[in-house]
């Protein structure tokens, strides 16, 4: 290829930190970072899951990205190789959590998601036949992806 | 406790060398080591390391990888051990405050998540994963967001079983919550889980890592006869047999995993093969995409802000990539685990050849190694789906499988058979697949494809170089059926020549091949005046293999680009007031010999160009009206 040869400008992305404690949701650091959000970070498949949305300033999703993050439980470790791995639930879940997202120029404000897919039909000729039911979302918190740096 | 209990004195990356912006980047932090006690704090480090880059995947992908130490310097040593959890009532002030006795229990090692997450964030600003070595011979770690492990023996594989959490997104696979003795867990739920390792879900067609599963596999492979209980049985197939195995999840029943043991199940095991696919699937994109040198690539539109790239890489893997106006390019991912067959058109190989019927669906096209035309699709409604043959038709190696969407409801689908003759077969959504059928007796030269074009939702154009090296069609239509085959003008092509053709209008058809000698002829069909005479396009002479592909922008514009015989990238144009202008070099672009220049306008004023340059990467890119030519640019992540 030609010595010309140019990437393409690589998009700008913001890593996010969040402290949750019980249900309440806080942005605590915002940050411009010179990082690549992998499409398997930003799949648009619908999955079940916690979900970074990206969204203009009209409340147009722009991009969503996985988070990784189950607050609702632990696993405690076996000492003894072949003892099993065990999980206890968090009774008042407290900690932070981080994701990166992708931020274009439109890029306004972030929303966190559950989402929940229901289970598919039963799977028809090639499973398209029929129309998956719609998955349900539920907004945590909206945060603002400009203006006053969060946690200052 | 705060931060107060300690100062960060630095980092050093200890391995890798990857761009940071480019990379998998594993920040591991210290807590509960004093000024005296960094060297410790640095051995953990590289023996974490060494760990985990002996662990596959993780060590054919260590180029992707870098990893880095922050040292931190804590006022005591050690960790809070609170009496609560079983331990001795030991406290330390340390400065991510760590402590054993999470929930009550001695070996869940805990940590201020908040202050880990923005120490690594000034420190490394691209980490994707931070750990912290907590200075303890105490055994405990624990996962989340944050990863923690101590100094004792064997704890970094607690680390590593985290990381397939946090940087994987993959599921636990061990089929219990609390050691097995629990109540409550003898059935999973319903609703398929969102994780790619864990699954309720045993049908072949529909498994979420149906590609890795051999044919001979029973699904499910194991079944468990006591939900009541774990199922405690020796594994019943060999080790790395990939099926479904009943206990996941942390349930007894109805949550299957891939194979019979994996780290996300047990400490001390390798990660199955699917945790494997999966991480490769996360860092492999950071690297580049080595691409089988002459088969074309396949891009598509699903609509005009995004673009779906279809390509097979030198090891004969089938792989995609997409870009989105919002996001950039995803980077490279196997597609389904697909292998495509290497032979045929002087080992161009079978391609990915891919149709969208909406604009949330897609379906793939290939000949996989066994000569067998296979099929995937993908559903914005539940992603990927495994591989399936269509059929029991053997195609010749290295076959093109073409494909056209007549409605959203139906493909109709066209390859060479082993013998030659034209194939076809169609799905239609109220009755599935068909078997294949000789198109009315037609037989391909060795190493031509056959091409179809759909001008209106009742009708099909066909074309393809015949064994006697002329150009040949036929078509079907709903009213008619399949026509007889007859030859277009005494235009002799190259036995390997593809026939493109581009619709600019529905009674317009404008063919393009390549000569015997290499030279780009075109032809034309309109309703009103039939079939036109060959002429050469230009002056221009293709690469040998290299084919001709067209764009129709609008009705009255075509847009041609090849591979020259010098190996340049070449276009042309054809406007219906100006007539054929003269070929010109794109960007400078020189591809592989004998590759072919893959070509799509997503919108009208736009055109996206795609090649496997001469040194095996795949390129693109793009013109606009008002910006003219771009520059090239290598396709991974953006």
């Amino acid at each position: 290829m030609p010595d010309t040869d140019q990437p393409a400008a690589p998009a700008g992305a913001i890593r996010l930190i969040f402290e949750y404690d019980g249900d309440d949701v806080r942005l605590i650091h915002r940050q411009p970072v010179d990082v690549l959000v992998p499409g398997f970070d930003a799949a648009p498949d619908i999955r079940t899951g916690r979900f970074a949305e990206v969204r203009d300033a009209d409340d147009r999703a722009l991009a969503r990205v996985a988070i990784r993050h189950d607050a609702s439980s632990r696993e405690v470790f076996p000492e003894d190789p072949g003892d099993p791995i065990t999980r206890v639930d968090v009774e008042h879940p407290s900690g932070a959590f981080t994701v990166v997202v992708p931020a274009s120029e439109a890029a306004s404000q972030v929303a966190l998601l559950d989402v929940d897919v229901p289970p598919p039909p039963p799977p028809g000729e090639r499973g398209i036949a029929s129309a998956p039911a719609e998955p349900r979302e539920n907004v945590l918190g909206v945060f603002p992806l400009t203006g006053r740096e969060a946690g200052q | 406790m705060t931060t107060a209990d300690g100062s960060v004195t630095g980092t050093t990356q200890i391995s890798g060398a990857a761009p940071r912006n480019r990379a998998f980047n594993i920040v591991l932090l210290g807590d509960g080591f004093q000024a005296g006690q960094q060297a410790a704090f640095n051995a953990a480090c590289t023996a974490f390391a060494t760990a985990l880059l002996a662990t596959p995947p993780f060590d054919e992908l260590a180029p992707a990888i870098n990893i880095f130490r922050t040292n931190v310097t804590s006022t005591d040593a050690g960790a809070d051990d609170p009496v609560s959890g079983g331990g001795t009532g030991a406290t330390a002030r340390t400065y991510f405050d760590s402590s054993f006795g999470g929930n009550g229990i001695r070996r869940l090692l805990v940590c201020n998540a908040g202050t880990v997450l923005t120490t690594a964030a000034a420190q490394v600003p691209e980490f994707t994963l931070a750990l912290v070595v907590v200075n303890s011979t105490i055994y405990g770690g624990s996962g989340g967001s944050v990863g923690t492990f101590s100094l004792a023996a064997g704890a970094s594989e607690i680390a590593i079983h985290e990381s397939g959490h946090t940087a994987f997104g993959l599921a636990d696979e061990y089929p219990y919550y609390a050691g097995g003795a629990e109540t409550g867990h003898d059935h999973h739920p319903a609703g398929e889980p969102g994780e790619p390792n864990v699954t309720l879900n045993t049908n072949r067609a529909t498994l979420k890592w149906g590609w890795a599963v051999n044919a001979a596999t029973a699904l499910p492979t194991m079944s468990n006869p006591n939900c009541a209980a774990v199922d405690s049985r020796a594994s019943t197939v060999p080790a790395g047999t990939v099926g479904t195995f009943e206990g996941a999840h942390y349930y007894h029943c109805g949550a299957f995993r891939p194979e019979y043991d994996c780290k996300m199940r047990n400490l001390g095991v390798p990660f199955c093969r699917i945790c494997r696919q999966v991480i490769w699937n996360r860092i492999g994109p950071l690297g580049d995409l080595q691409a089988r040198a002459r088969t074309p690539i396949s891009v598509l539109a699903r609509y005009p802000e995004h673009l779906d790239v279809f390509a097979v890489d030198a090891s004969g893997r089938t792989m995609s990539d997409w870009w989105d106006a919002s996001s950039g390019w995803a980077g490279w991912f196997h597609l389904s685990g697909g292998i495509s067959s290497a032979g045929g058109r002087g080992a161009a190989g079978s391609p990915v050849t891919s149709v969208s019927r909406y604009s949330g669906h897609l379906d793939v096209f290939t000949v996989g190694t066994d000569n067998r035309v296979y099929s995937a699709w993908w559903d914005r409604n539940g992603g990927w789906s495994g591989w399936f043959a269509l059929g029991n038709l053997v195609a010749r190696p290295g076959s093109t499988v073409n494909v056209v969407a007549r409605t959203n409801d139906h493909l109709d689908v066209f390859t060479i058979g082993s013998d030659g003759k034209v194939m076809s077969c169609w799905w239609d959504a109220a009755g599935g697949w068909s078997g294949w059928f000789n198109v009315s007796g037609g037989v391909a030269a060795n190493g031509a494809q056959v091409t179809a074009i759909a001008r209106y939702p009742f009708h099909l154009d066909l074309f393809v170089v015949g064994t006697d090296n002329r150009v040949w069609s036929c078509w079907w239509d709903d009213r008619s059926g399949w026509s007889s085959w007859f030859q277009i003008g005494a235009q002799k092509a190259r036995s390997d020549s593809t026939v493109n053709v581009v619709a600019r209008h529905r009674d317009q058809l404008d063919l393009f091949t390549t000569a015997e000698d290499g030279k780009i002829v075109s032809t034309w069909w309109n309703a009103t005046g039939g079939w036109g005479g060959w002429f050469q396009v230009s002056g221009g002479v293709a690469s040998p293999g290299s084919q001709v592909t067209a764009v129709a922008r609008y009705s009255n514009h075509l847009d041609l680009f090849t591979v020259g015989t010098d190996n340049r990238i070449y276009s042309t144009w054809w406007h219906d007031t100006t007539g054929w202008a003269g070929w010109f070099n794109v960007s400078g672009g020189v591809a592989a010999p004998g590759s072919t220049v893959t070509a799509l306008s997503r919108v009208m004023e736009q055109l996206d160009v795609f090649v496997v340059g001469s040194d095996g990467k795949v390129y693109s890119t793009w013109w606009h009206d008002t910006t003219g030519w771009a520059g090239w640019f290598r396709l991974g992540i953006t």
